[in-house]
């Protein structure tokens, strides 16, 4: 019949199954069960506890990429050991609170709908009180930000938190951080822009990843943080240890230099009996760094662009052998804790500046 | 034109839209999780065959075997490396990523020889070594810049090698 179409089997059964469910209903169905209503937080409380902490701390731990490693052959995944860190660090708080963020792939249901796939645990008082899952806003720490400031005591709290980040090289310059989501990207600039909405003011941030203490990162936490600890090279993805944290219970009045001090020393020493690559951990004091950093980070920049050097995930080299850059380190500040590798072209150094900068390409 | 046929094409134009839809949403959503998924795994699989070398040369006490075998998969490595460079379809930034691990692998070869101004690895250190190569290629994430199909590559070769 004139203007009658062909109509396939499948169309048969499409049209057959409309009957009896209406397409706008199945629609609608299909969006409220899989798409979760918009709401980026599933919360479930667990208990309730009264006494007011004296400290927080907050760990994110990356797990959105590749973190497996080999330790006296056995597989290992540094996303999932750090947590292990982190929980047991949170279960011997008990004058304190924990907040744990782990920041697994984004998966989809049926692999077509989003679901929540990180995990958050609360602790208080050595107890877990509160966990859920959730899915980030953005590349960055936004959604862990929103949990922190609706369900931490911490305004209540003298101690100014402690922060611990787990997880490969925080980009200098935007790019793909997060294996699945490859169109949020993460860099410098937004992993300083979101912590600062966790809290304005640090007593310490542990940066356990590789090549992050360079002038640039260090100078986007100035106004943050009174100690940064991180390692301005290569550190293996057993990352830097959180043990001293017990330190909090144990001598309660101890002060964040003295605890940033243990924080790098402990890790030192652990990767020192472990490892035969480099281990570099530095401590840098942002204080006494505020006003020499500026001067740095001019000429590091000018370098970085005038010998367009990569800056995607390369080793860094210590900033000292860079003649233009040289004479702009600071001194006073920074303490580092330096065993070069056992092998390689730079296992004959004996010190390191405690800042790294990105080689020529 | 009947009124009963108008009605009939417009349904059928509007499964056929959400039949087309539906294809690129499943296709777009499952490429995408399957594509994270066969990174890590593809990662995880160099990372392996580099633990089986090293788990190789801990598992024999002569000097000279321990060397053989890591001359070996120097050499198996830098070969599949070599081949997967020189396909045409291997886009240009994966060729830069594996010319950056080559070089790596090349100066650890260099190293262990004694070659290129390097103090050749002594006897008594050659499974200290083995464990400074595992440590730095998986620390330094040495291929993260590489995509997953020219990984998978280089992985296939090594395999048949």
């Amino acid at each position: 019949m004139k203007g009658e179409l062909k109509i396939t089997p499948f169309f048969n059964l499409l049209l057959g199954f409309k009957k009896y469910i209406s397409m706008n209903r199945w629609l609608f169905f299909v969006a409220i069960l899989f798409c979760g209503c918009n709401n980026a937080l599933v919360e479930k409380p667990i208990s309730e506890k009264n006494e007011i902490p004296r400290y927080s701390i907050i760990s994110v731990i990356h797990a959105d990429a590749d973190y497996l490693f080999h330790k006296d052959g056995k597989a290992h995944q540094a996303n999932e050991k750090a947590l292990e860190k982190s929980i047991k660090i949170a279960e011997q708080a008990e004058e304190g609170e924990v907040f744990i963020f782990h920041q697994k792939p984004e998966k989809k249901a049926w692999l077509v709908f989003p679901k929540k796939d990180r995990e958050w645990y609360h602790y208080k008082n050595g107890v877990l009180i509160n966990k859920g899952l959730y899915s980030p806003l953005n590349g960055g720490l936004e959604t862990e930000a929103l949990l922190y400031k609706k369900y931490s005591e911490v305004e209540n709290i003298v101690r100014k938190p402690m922060l611990m980040y787990f997880g490969h090289e925080i980009p200098t310059f935007k790019r793909t951080y997060h294996q699945s989501q490859e169109n949020e990207k993460f860099d410098v600039q937004i992993f300083s822009k979101d912590i600062s909405t966790l809290s304005n003011e640090f007593g310490i941030i542990g940066v356990s990843t590789c090549n992050n203490g360079n002038p640039l990162l260090i100078h986007s936490l100035n106004d943050l943080a009174d100690f940064v600890v991180a390692s301005p090279q290569n550190l293996h993805l057993s990352y830097l240890d959180m043990g001293m944290f017990r330190m909090l219970e144990t001598k309660p009045e101890i002060s964040e230099k003295e605890l940033a001090d243990s924080l790098a020393l402990s890790s030192f020493k652990r990767l020192k009996e472990e490892l035969q690559t480099t281990i570099t951990v530095s401590i840098y004091d942002l204080k006494k760094l505020k006003s020499k950093l500026p001067l740095l980070v001019e000429n590091y920049d000018k370098y970085i662009k005038e010998n367009k050097v990569n800056p995607y995930f390369s080793d860094n080299i210590d900033c000292a052998s860079i003649e233009s850059l040289a004479a702009y380190l600071p001194e006073k500040g920074i303490t580092t804790y330096y065993r070069s590798s056992a092998f390689g072209r730079n296992n004959s150094s004996v010190k390191h500046s405690g800042w790294g900068c990105k080689d020529l390409n | 034109m009947h009124k009963s046929s108008g009605n009939n094409n417009e349904q059928v134009y509007k499964m056929k839209q959400l039949y087309k839809f539906t294809l690129i949403v499943l296709f777009a959503g499952f490429s995408t999780g399957i594509m994270a998924q066969s990174a890590s795994d593809a990662q995880a699989r160099f990372k392996k065959h580099i633990n089986s070398v090293v788990e190789k040369v801990q598992s024999t006490d002569e000097a000279v075997e321990k060397r053989a075998i890591l001359n070996n998969s120097f050499e198996n490595l830098i070969g599949a490396i070599e081949k997967v460079e020189s396909m045409k379809a291997i886009p240009e930034a994966d060729k830069e990523g594996l010319v950056s691990l080559k070089d790596d692998i090349l100066e650890k070869k260099d190293e262990l020889n004694g070659e290129n101004g390097f103090r050749k690895v002594p006897n008594n250190s050659l499974n200290d070594f083995a464990n400074f190569v595992q440590q730095d290629l998986e620390q330094a994430d040495s291929t993260v810049t590489i995509s997953v199909t020219t990984l998978l590559l280089v992985i296939l070769i090594l395999i048949l090698l």
